[in-house]
């Protein structure tokens, strides 16, 4: 009897629809690109290689995003435990005559908070299905975006 | 709900988002073109996989609590002895995850994804049962079948049914259930850590007592095993204590270095209170003198004064000179290179997070550009170093 596995063109069909929420997911923790880069990749790696224990196929997108939050908090515990080696730059910046850009508020949330703002607003996905995402109960993404709303408020 | 500010948020993220750096799209591309197509063994980490199947990294103690819904009560019914079956008979299987004796079609892994949404949030439970054996020997052609000696769900040829799909849910669901359930209290492995579970709340709670004064007895605990890869062979194991109490008006996180019992990180979250509130007057002389505390908490986790080379206190305010996040931050610099960073609230004028830092001179260069570019945004930086 053949195993079933999720196929590659079905995967690299995910990760291209969601490469970019990914980035800013891991940037909002990670706070410069070549860190946002590496948790990405990594992500993306350890999806594949344990794709089959991934009971519902269906819920490979969740997944991934579930993933990459996670590994991206990790390597914040790592890095501050490593040296630095290099400038590792930043992605978004402020023009002077347009005012903060917003994604440098975001930034300065708490994780729990930045990514649901991602999750929420940028990507539009629903309360159920970022408690989905994140394994959380509805009432915690209400609770975290409510939050998040507030500072922001205090921030802009 | 602010519709005006939600609007105007959404608007502004998208706007501001950014082509995505050329470096990023060109290394996604690569990756993907490159997928390995070898079956990689998956690693035991832990014994109760199914319980902690990825590292997770929480920093505070989480006081919400799940709605009680149809679905908690059903998982919540099972008998004990159906529970202690399904997680003895899954924590002997041999292979790390479940497969389907065919592929699924595109079909049935929408209808698996729609009938889970019902499952979870309209009690559209199974009728029946999955049938389960242990051996493959056992497994009847035809019928719905998961077999636990090769993790192994034999489906039909024919498309599968709503009641077929919904009983592998149900599998699913109440496995996870069961070995969450039967593993509680003992979902960390400290097989091969130098700090046992114990020893490591028994750090956790002495540190709670001689850092914030905390009465410790009867207190409630739960522990996490984390084990963060540096490379495939470095990893950097530490357990999360969460501690709490009734009485007390926090809930608390530290996190114990599992090779040595190092306190790497102490995190406190206020049940009623905000930590990082805007609006309040800054108060240099306030913040100077409360170094004095940071020296009794250095003291407390077991640094010596000697040790400590300069600590500098930065605050970040407004114009109006009110805290920008209401918080004040202090880098404690180690004559070893070393140091720690410690977060003190105004509001609840308290440390409510401290954690240990490996290359200080990173962390103040890392301060360094976040000035530069939150001065552009009008937040004045003020620093002092102490002595």
């Amino acid at each position: 009897m053949k195993k079933s596995e999720i196929n590659e063109q079905y995967f690299v069909k995910i990760v291209e629809e969601e490469k970019d929420l990914m980035f800013r997911l891991a940037y909002n923790i990670m706070q410069n690109i070549a860190d946002s880069e590496d948790v990405v990749a990594e992500s993306i790696c350890k999806a594949w290689e344990k794709r089959d224990s991934l009971k519902d196929p269906a819920k490979l997108r969740n997944w991934m995003l579930r993933i990459t939050v996670n590994l991206a908090k990790n390597a914040v515990v790592i890095r501050n435990r490593t040296k630095l080696v290099e400038d590792c730059g930043e992605y978004y910046s402020s023009k002077p005559d347009e005012g903060t850009n917003v994604w440098e508020l975001v930034g300065e949330l708490k994780e729990k908070e930045s990514t649901v703002i991602t999750l929420y607003y940028y990507r539009g996905f629903s309360v159920k299905e970022i408690a989905r995402i994140l394994h959380v109960p509805e009432g915690t993404v209400k609770s975290r975006l409510s939050q998040a709303r507030k500072h922001l408020k205090d921030l802009m | 709900m602010d519709k005006r500010f939600d609007e105007k948020l959404k608007k502004d993220l998208v706007k501001d988002a950014g082509p995505l750096p050329e470096s990023y799209k060109e290394r996604v591309a690569v990756l993907l073109e490159n997928l390995p197509h070898n079956q990689m063994e998956h690693k035991k980490k832990f014994k109760f996989r199914y319980a902690a199947v990825l590292a997770v990294f929480l920093l505070m103690a989480s006081g919400a609590r799940a709605a009680v819904n149809m679905y908690q009560e059903y998982l919540s019914s099972m008998s004990r002895e159906d529970k202690k079956d399904l997680n003895e008979r899954t924590q002997k299987m041999a292979d790390n995850s479940d497969h389907f004796s065919r592929e699924l079609s595109n079909n049935e892994r929408d209808k698996i994804e729609r009938l889970r949404d019902k499952y979870e949030n309209d009690g559209l439970f199974a009728k029946e049962k999955i049938l389960e054996t242990d051996k493959k020997s056992e497994v009847k052609a035809g019928k719905l079948t998961f077999c636990y000696e090769n993790s192994t769900f034999y489906i039909p040829d024919e498309e599968l049914t709503d009641e077929e799909i919904l009983e592998i849910i149900d599998f699913w669901e109440r496995r996870d259930y069961a070995v969450k359930e039967e593993n509680r209290g003992t979902q960390v492995s400290d097989k091969g850590q130098k700090i046992s579970q114990k020893e490591a709340v028994r750090i956790a709670k002495e540190t709670l007592r001689k850092v914030y004064g905390l009465d410790v007895d009867s207190v409630e605990s739960s522990i996490e095993f984390d084990l963060a890869e540096l490379s495939e062979k470095e990893s950097m194991p530490s357990y999360f204590i969460y501690l709490s109490k009734d009485a007390w008006d926090y809930d608390t996180c530290t996190e114990v270095d599992s090779e040595n019992g190092t306190v790497n990180q102490v995190s406190i979250s206020h049940k009623t209170k905000e930590e990082c509130v805007s609006g309040i007057k800054a108060n240099e002389g306030k913040y100077e003198e409360y170094a004095g505390q940071i020296y009794n908490i250095l003291s407390a986790i077991g640094e010596k004064d000697d040790d400590v080379e300069e600590i500098c206190l930065i605050y970040k305010y407004r114009k109006d000179g009110t805290l920008s996040r209401g918080n004040v931050k202090y880098l404690v610099k180690l004559k070893d290179g070393s140091g720690y960073v410690f977060l003190y609230s105004a509001n609840t004028e308290l440390v409510y997070n401290f954690y240990k830092v490996y290359h200080y001179a990173d962390t103040l260069r890392q301060e360094n550009r976040k000035e530069k570019r939150q001065k552009q945004n009008g937040i004045l930086e003020k620093r002092l170093t102490i002595q």
